[in-house]
């Protein structure tokens, strides 16, 4: 794949830096939607910095705690740019916790301020889709089909390529309803419904996943989780659009 | 390459193994040298003179860190540098986990 990007005398990750233009690409996106639906896109892009910058430095000091014998022998690595020193989970939490308390001191209604942040998840879906496909993570399965490309030594299924490709429908369904009057959080439940749809239909195509049970993956059973509590919450929003209209 | 050669003093008593190759088809011995001169370095470094290594391993970027554990299985691969010794040191902790 290109897991580097030569720039003159810099070698840039380039998963790294497809990630950090989606950021950017996507953040773009919410602001201009939101500020065609007359939501405060300032706060909208306040609280996805807020948010970041809170992930980045959970991620890193819950690693950092995680290993601290580690890094009482390296103190210098507690500063470090690599993104192998970051614990997802942590880092998700901080992020998750940050927006929280933003959105509560500034009064964003929660469902509006989630359907306003809809393009943002859309578009980064896609760079996570373009950076796996750059560091040739979350490949596929071996395959014989004409389409298959020759990955870590094998021909396997572009399972990289079907992200995107998923990703990219996804963010387009999205766009094309944006402008509908629909009840708050609308879009957003929509959103997750889809993207947990095509989650459980292309992890089998992964090769490298973790088998949960009988052949179902990890990522299935929980997007099946998102996909069921989605389900709820959309036909909850549904029916109060439909008991305010009557 | 120093938080290397300080990882492999530290590790190499637990029967951790650290082999440095170097592309020799695109670098040359004495430079080889001066840099096992320079950095003080005590591990084994590879000479990969026909550029084999690079081929087999599909080496895109220089350097490219591969982690593999007792079975032989790769674990993990850091592409560029230079690695923190902190990243270096975790991932070696995590294939070190049940031999210890």
């Amino acid at each position: 794949m290109f897991p580097t990007v030569q720039l003159g005398p810099l070698n840039i990750q380039a998963p790294g830096l497809v990630i950090i233009i989606s950021l950017w690409a996507g953040l773009s996106l919410a602001e201009k939607f939101a500020k065609r639906n007359g939501y405060p896109a300032d706060k909208i892009y306040n609280l996805v910095l807020v948010s970041l910058i809170a992930g980045v430095i959970g991620a890193r000091l819950s690693f950092v705690l995680s290993n601290i014998s580690v890094f009482a022998v390296s103190l210098s690595s507690i500063v470090s740019l690599n993104p192998g020193l970051l614990d997802p989970f942590g880092g998700t939490v901080t992020a998750l916790l940050a927006a929280v308390i933003y959105g509560y001191k500034n009064h964003l209604e929660i469902w509006s301020t989630l359907d306003t942040l809809t393009p943002f998840f859309a578009v980064v879906m896609i760079g996570i889709g373009v950076s796996h496909l750059s560091s040739g993570n979350a490949y596929g399965a071996e395959t014989s089909l004409p389409w298959g490309f020759n990955l870590w030594g094998a021909m396997r299924h572009p399972s990289q390529v079907y992200e995107i490709v998923a990703s990219s429908v996804t963010l387009l369904i999205i766009w094309h309803d944006f402008s509908k009057n629909v009840s708050p959080g609308i879009h957003f439940l929509k959103f997750f419904i889809i993207t947990s749809i095509w989650i459980i239909l292309l992890e089998g195509f992964r090769g490298d996943s973790q088998i949960f049970v009988a052949g179902i993956r990890s990522n299935q059973i929980i997007a099946l989780i998102t996909l069921a509590v989605s389900v709820i919450l959309y036909e909850e929003r549904i029916s109060i659009k439909a008991n305010n209209l009557d | 390459m120093p938080a290397m050669q300080r990882a492999f003093l530290d590790y190499q008593d637990e029967g951790v193994i650290f082999l440095a190759v170097n592309s020799t088809s695109q670098d040359s011995v004495s430079a080889v040298e001066n840099f096992i001169g320079q950095y003080g370095i005590t591990f084994p470094i590879l000479l990969d003179k026909e550029g084999d290594a690079m081929d087999s391993y599909q080496i895109s970027s220089l350097p490219t860190t591969y982690f593999i554990d007792r079975s032989g299985i790769i674990r993990e691969v850091v592409i560029g540098g230079p690695m923190a010794e902190a990243l270096l040191r975790t991932r070696i902790d995590k294939l070190l986990i049940g031999s210890r």
